[in-house]
């Protein structure tokens, strides 16, 4: 496993100091501070465009930070490449996946257990056992390009889990799936969560989201206007504004 | 039923021992100079396609210009040659080394770029040593060539009368590139590569060192070609810009893996059996004064191969298809 020298109880796993991205004129994501906490579920809200997946990419390197610093395991990440980081332990999925579409659903997750393991043996007993987790055991053999959009999201987290990641970043793993499903994804993610990994995610299904996360930090056009538990969250004027609009802006 | 047959099954074991006895103890029963000339060519072109294949066909990236590798190994051995006397089997190494330090260069320049540009940039630079070669007349006789007097049969400098001991020269280089293919084909670096094939964003979220890998692969594939073009030193004792570094040969040696079937290790050898074959077919029926139709024949190949068989021509063959990683 990858190793996290000495933290401290009181720091995050994850943590971001002040980060800004902007994108010509547009910032994307304004001087956001928060941290995740070693062993918690921590979701990510806010409306479209609020900078949630911006913060994924800053945090796996795709995106580089104007200023302000991301600091994982003790280590800052901004220097890193994607590559590095999955190497460090963090792993995302994709909001609109990314399947290895000419390879098995086997395969796809294979490559993430072989990270770790250059024994190709080893790494298909991991990924027999990842794929049973997440319900692809039907489609084990089957071409990625051949499978149904839900199983493709079920892939997305089974390829990231193969990698062993300590912080786990979920883009929308939860849409499009039905409510039964959804509550599937929800008991795997809590087992995840008591077997010692972190989880960020961010989730359009509100439902969902306000059941699992011990606690919520919402962004709204790049800022972050407030964090806390999911009941104080949802009574925050400063949220329910943001979401629903002011009220009374029309009569001035 | 077929896959427990047991007739299919010793069938398929004793296969390959059986070709490799056929491919060993053809020069011995075939005395035609002729078809063990045609058959050191698809040899030839099969261990540069498999050259290839590995950057080309594994990584799925693009290269246009491999002729400029085989120019980096064939000059310095032609030239080590004639004059300082080294014999080809040593003179190779220098351009291997070469190759290699170049492949990485290019390598880190180039896999910056997706797409049409690293096509577009891999056929700019072979361009480029192209016409270094023809502009450094002094060093390299230009348009002229080098030519390699053959001063009778001499195992030290590889030089013999008879065709036999370059069929077997010649197939033993081969066997190498398959070697070495298939030993990529099955190793994490394989499933790497056709990772980066498939998806780069996600295989960058797999952990996987993008530029790193396209650098080995091209590094592997480029010292392969060089070494190739020390045999091509070897065996036809001429070289000159156009014929080894020109865009002809980079078509060729892509086509070659494309049409046998990208990505496998035996799709070369199928895809050079078929080249090589229709372009002495056409050159006996169309004669020297008409050489282009071997080109017209290679386009309409490839036509046909994209259209129906997207995978390479060894999807066709019996058991082909497994040849492609599929778990």
């Amino acid at each position: 496993m990858v190793t996290a020298p000495n933290e401290s109880l009181d720091e995050g796993l994850l943590e971001l100091r002040k980060v800004t991205k902007a994108f010509g004129g547009l910032t994307a994501v304004d001087d956001v501070s928060f941290s995740v906490r070693k062993g918690e579920i921590l979701g990510l809200i806010g409306p479209n465009g609020a900078g949630k997946s911006t913060i994924v990419g800053l945090v796996m390197g795709v995106l580089k930070p104007n200023s302000g610093d991301i600091i994982f395991a003790g280590e800052t990440l901004v220097n890193l490449k994607p590559h590095q980081v999955v190497q460090r332990g963090i792993c995302r999925t994709f909001q609109v996946e990314k399947p290895l579409l000419n390879m098995t659903v086997t395969g796809n997750v294979l490559i993430g257990a072989l990270l770790r393991t250059r024994d190709r043996e080893e790494a298909l007993e991991q990924t027999k056992g990842i794929i049973e987790r997440v319900r692809l055991g039907h489609v084990g053999h089957v071409l990625a390009k051949n499978i149904t959009v839900q199983d493709r999201k079920r892939l997305e987290l089974a390829r990231a889990l193969a990698t062993r990641p300590n912080l786990l970043l979920l883009d929308e793993v939860m849409a499009g799936l039905t409510p039964l499903e959804i509550d599937q994804s929800l008991d795997l993610l809590r087992k995840l969560r008591d077997e010692g990994l972190t989880l960020l995610i961010i989730e359009h299904v509100m439902r969902a989201i306000m059941n699992i996360s011990d606690r919520i930090v919402v962004l709204d056009y790049g800022k972050k206007i407030a964090e806390g538990g999911p009941r104080d969250i949802a009574h925050d004027p400063a949220v329910v504004e943001a979401y629903l609009g002011k009220k009374g802006t029309r009569n001035g | 039923m077929g896959r427990n047959d047991p007739n299919r099954a010793s069938w398929k074991r004793y296969a390959p021992l059986i070709l490799a006895a056929i491919v060993i103890l053809v020069p011995l029963a075939v005395p035609s100079r002729y078809i063990l000339r045609t058959l050191v060519n698809i040899f030839f072109f099969a261990a540069l396609g498999c050259a290839w294949n590995i950057i080309g066909g594994y990584a799925g990236q693009l290269s246009l210009g491999h002729a400029a590798f085989l120019a980096m190994g064939a000059y310095p051995t032609a030239l080590l040659l004639l004059n300082l006397n080294i014999p080809p089997w040593l003179g190779f190494i220098p351009g291997v080394v070469l190759a290699s330090i170049v492949a990485y260069l290019l390598g880190h320049l180039v896999f910056r770029l997706r797409g049409p540009y690293l096509a577009l940039s891999t056929l700019a630079f072979a361009e480029i040593l192209r016409i270094l070669l023809l502009h450094f007349r002094n060093q390299t006789s230009g348009s002229l060539g080098v030519t390699i007097p053959f001063k009778g049969t001499s195992v030290w400098k590889l030089q013999f009368a008879s065709e036999q001991p370059y069929y077997y020269i010649c197939l033993g280089l081969l066997g190498f590139c398959l070697y070495v293919t298939h030993r990529i084909h099955n190793s994490k670096m394989g499933y790497y590569l056709q990772a980066i094939k498939e998806n780069q964003d996600a295989a960058e979220n797999l952990g996987i060192n993008l530029s790193g890998n396209k650098v080995k692969a091209l590094m592997m594939s480029a010292a392969l070609t060089a070494m190739m073009g020390g045999f091509y030193v070897a065996y036809f004792y001429y070289i000159d810009p156009d014929s080894v570094a020109g865009m002809d040969l980079s078509i060729k040696i892509l086509l070659v893996a494309i049409i046998g079937g990208v990505g496998t290790v035996w799709g070369p050898v199928v895809g050079a059996c078929i080249l090589v074959s229709l372009t002495e077919i056409s050159n006996y029926l169309f004669g020297g004064g008409r050489a282009g139709a071997s080109l017209v024949i290679y386009a309409i190949i490839l036509m046909i191969v994209v259209l129906f068989s997207p995978r390479g021509l060894i999807a066709l063959l019996p058991g082909g298809l497994r040849s492609y990683r599929s778990e």
